[in-house]
């Protein structure tokens, strides 16, 4: 065979034998299936955390109150107190407010729930702060009523001042809203992103000190070149990642179109061109750890051995993660740019680069992708050489001197 | 027949070239060496295999003999010297042509046999299907028909070995480098896969065998290098180092045979127990000028018989001769 046939024969060998692997097949499937469970979890939880569309009230002061010149929202319903214990007994109403006849000269507001009710439950209740700020609302509304005012100026009293955000005095409004997820799906996007890096690097070390563990490996270096064998590892466990990665996102874009109405833009809030950056990154980024990982593998003696260095790497890896709350506040801080431009934190961090800034800082990401691109080939040199001289050395591990000495031959 | 040459002590007439009559060489090792750091491993070893020929390589552990075959393979490359294989250089390219067992060897754990075997037949060049095929067939005749699609690790050592020993054959190779091929195994299994091996010399491969136990050596082989620390101290056809170290024991039964080795010619040393003496004769020292001493004198010969050293004897012998001659 060629050294192009042995590539393409143990890249093909590589992505069957693992995609056909339970774990791989495991993961491929649960992760977004455990996905799909949270976001069910959640959307039960904040279902039935929903806000009623009424207030009980058992009202033993003398105030009015009416819903008509309150804010919009839940209304507030008056009964009374044999009435209230019926809702309470059903299940009707979580709780109900009674208002004290001195409520106007401080006294205090009670929040009743069910006798059987306990613990925290009983503090938190599945209540919304909303609730109880349209409830105070009514009750401020009413005692307004009493002093006199008019009803236009207890709107105005009760009304929050609209607040608007501007780019600098005389700037332009900042047009829409930052939500949480606009802040948390980039933050997502970049773990799910760097775990996929890791997840792939890991099978090739895997493969790789699992051929020397299991002895196979002088076999296989009697026919195929150690270089033409890690290349094949590379691109065939490369593969199998991205077909990994491929069902998740298909996956999650599915669940999120199942969802309803979701502008997959701004859930994800980058811009299109940041797609075909993020498969750079994703391609450069995991021929680095690849190449890291392969020659870890062949020079440790066991697959748990390996898989504890490596673990360094990953913390490496998801540096850019842990310092999220830097890339938010400024994504172009020195700290940003420089973990941006550093090879092994590139990826993560350029991705969270382009999220909070909203575009492709285009010369940065240049200046990025051409010291991964070089850090790459770089790595994979070096690599070759500890792999070829590594592989061989079953049972001992080299020292860091002869390390040092395999990578600086020539 | 050639006569042997022997490194270390060679004389005029052991002086012989280092091939033998026959089709080209399948592997031609010259004057090769090769040192990892300080420690040299292999010392200016020449040696040749040819198609239809086993080549038993010989040597106590950590002689030479792995890396050797490592540089055949270009494995790992040596420092000096030249090797050829099917009058080519080493390359990966090869492999389809050669069957490789090494000392340390192993299946994939996760792997059923048979897809280890197809795997490890198509890197040989072997289609998937026709390797698959294959395999199957020749398991099935060593009696691991059941073992099929059991996982590497599910195998018990001897199941192992056996499939290894496939795994090396399965191409039909033309040229087998075995490290150690029988180590471990019982003797049912390891004839069944030596009856193998002689099967694919008859076929006309070239076999390199490496082993430390001298008695499969000279069960199998035709010809041996035999090193030690990396250096070749012997190298011929076996019958030839046989012939070579049969003068170097005699033994005599008899009445009144003379024991004082200064009278007798080119005896080393005399070993006398239950009426037959053992003479044991320097190196070149002719037997019939021994006997022809011996009755010459007042003694009696009622048996004399030229001894036959085990090959190792020879070995040790020659390793002394070796030790001396390059402290000389």
């Amino acid at each position: 065979m060629t050294f192009a046939d042995t590539v393409r024969f143990v890249a093909k060998r590589e992505y069957v034998r693992t995609v056909r692997r339970r774990g791989f097949r495991f993961a491929t499937v649960l992760i977004p299936l455990l996905l799909g469970l949270w976001v069910l979890f959640f959307g039960f939880i904040i279902a039935d955390d929903a806000v009623p569309d009424r207030v009980v009230v058992v009202n033993e002061s003398a105030l009015a109150l009416s819903s008509s010149d309150a804010p919009a929202g839940p209304s507030v319903e008056v009964v009374d107190q044999a009435q209230a214990q019926a809702l309470l007994s059903a299940g009707d109403a979580e709780a109900v407010y009674v208002i004290p006849a001195d409520v106007a000269s401080g006294g205090v507001i009670e929040r009743v729930v069910p006798g059987d009710t306990e613990g925290v439950a009983s503090i938190l209740g599945g209540e919304s702060a909303q609730l109880q700020a349209v409830l105070s609302a009514h009750v401020r509304a009413a005692m307004l009523q009493e002093l006199g005012v008019s009803d236009e100026a207890i709107g105005q009293l009760l009304a929050d001042p609209p607040i608007e955000t501007v780019a600098g005095f005389d700037g332009e409004p900042v047009e829409g809203e930052v939500s949480p997820v606009a802040i948390l799906a980039p933050y997502a996007f970049a773990l799910i992103f760097v775990l996929s890096i890791f997840t792939t690097a890991g099978y090739l070390l895997q493969s790789v000190a699992a051929e020397k563990e299991n002895r196979v490996v002088e076999i296989l270096l009697s026919t195929v070149s150690p270089l033409a064998l890690m290349l094949g590892k590379i691109i065939g466990l490369g593969a199998a990642g991205l077909t990994q990665i491929g069902v998740w996102a298909v996956a999650g874009i599915a669940a999120l179109l199942a969802a309803g109405d979701v502008d997959l833009g701004a859930t994800l809030d980058l811009p299109p061109e940041a797609f075909a950056v993020a498969v750079a990154y994703f391609v450069g980024g995991y021929l680095l750890y690849a190449a890291v990982f392969s020659a870890i593998g062949a020079a440790m003696t066991s697959i748990r051995e390996a898989q504890q260095l490596s673990s360094f790497g990953a913390i490496l890896g998801t540096l850019p993660i842990i310092l999220t709350v830097v890339f938010m506040q400024d994504p172009m801080s020195s700290i940003a740019v420089a973990l941006t431009l550093f090879p092994f934190t590139a990826p993560a961090a350029a991705l969270q680069v382009i999220a909070f800034s909203g575009s492709v800082p285009w010369v940065l990401i240049s200046a990025s992708l051409v010291i991964l691109v070089v850090a790459d080939i770089v790595a994979i040199i070096l690599a070759g050489r500890l792999f070829q001289a590594s592989l061989l050395l079953s049972g001992t591990r080299p020292s860091l001197r002869r390390v040092t000495r395999i990578l600086t031959s020539g | 027949m050639n006569p042997i040459t022997l490194n270390a002590t060679a004389t005029a007439e052991d002086v012989v070239p280092r091939s033998s009559p026959g089709p080209t060489p399948a592997v031609v090792v010259d004057h090769v060496s090769k040192s990892f750091g300080v420690t040299a491993a292999v010392r200016d070893l020449s040696f040749e295999v040819r198609p239809g020929e086993i080549l038993g390589f010989l040597g106590p552990n950590g002689s030479g003999k792995t890396t050797s075959m490592r540089m055949i393979l270009d494995i790992i490359r040596p420092d000096s010297g030249s090797i050829r294989v099917f009058d080519r250089a080493p390359s990966f390219e090869l492999g389809a042509r050669i069957g490789y067992l090494p000392e340390d060897r192993g299946l994939y754990r996760d792997l059923p046999v048979i897809e280890s075997l197809a795997y490890l037949g198509a890197l040989h060049g072997l289609p998937w299907d026709e390797a698959e095929q294959r395999a199957r067939t020749v398991l099935t005749d060593l009696g691991l028909g059941d073992s099929l699609e059991k996982k590497g690790s599910e195998l018990s050592r001897g199941m192992h070995q056996k499939a290894q020993v496939v795994a090396t054959l399965l191409h039909d190779p033309d040229l087998l480098i075995l490290d150690e091929p029988f180590q471990g195994l019982d003797p049912v299994n390891a004839e069944l896969l030596r009856s193998r091996v002689l099967q694919r010399r008859d076929d006309g491969a070239a076999v390199i065998l490496s082993t430390h136990r001298m008695e499969e050596a000279e069960s199998l082989c035709d010809r041996i290098p035999l090193i030690d620390h990396g250096r070749e101290v012997l190298y011929g056809p076996l019958d030839d180092i046989r012939r070579r170290y049969r003068a170097g024991t005699v033994e005599i039964e008899g009445v009144d045979l003379p024991l004082d080795r200064g009278a007798m010619p080119g005896v080393l040393s005399v070993d006398a127990q239950d009426g037959r003496v053992r003479y044991q004769l320097e190196d070149g020292a002719d037997p019939m000028r021994l006997l022809h001493a011996v009755v010459s004198s007042e003694a009696r010969v009622e048996r004399f018989e030229v001894g036959t050293p085990s090959l190792e004897e020879v070995f040790m012998r020659a390793v002394s001769r070796a030790e001396e001659g390059s402290s000389t």
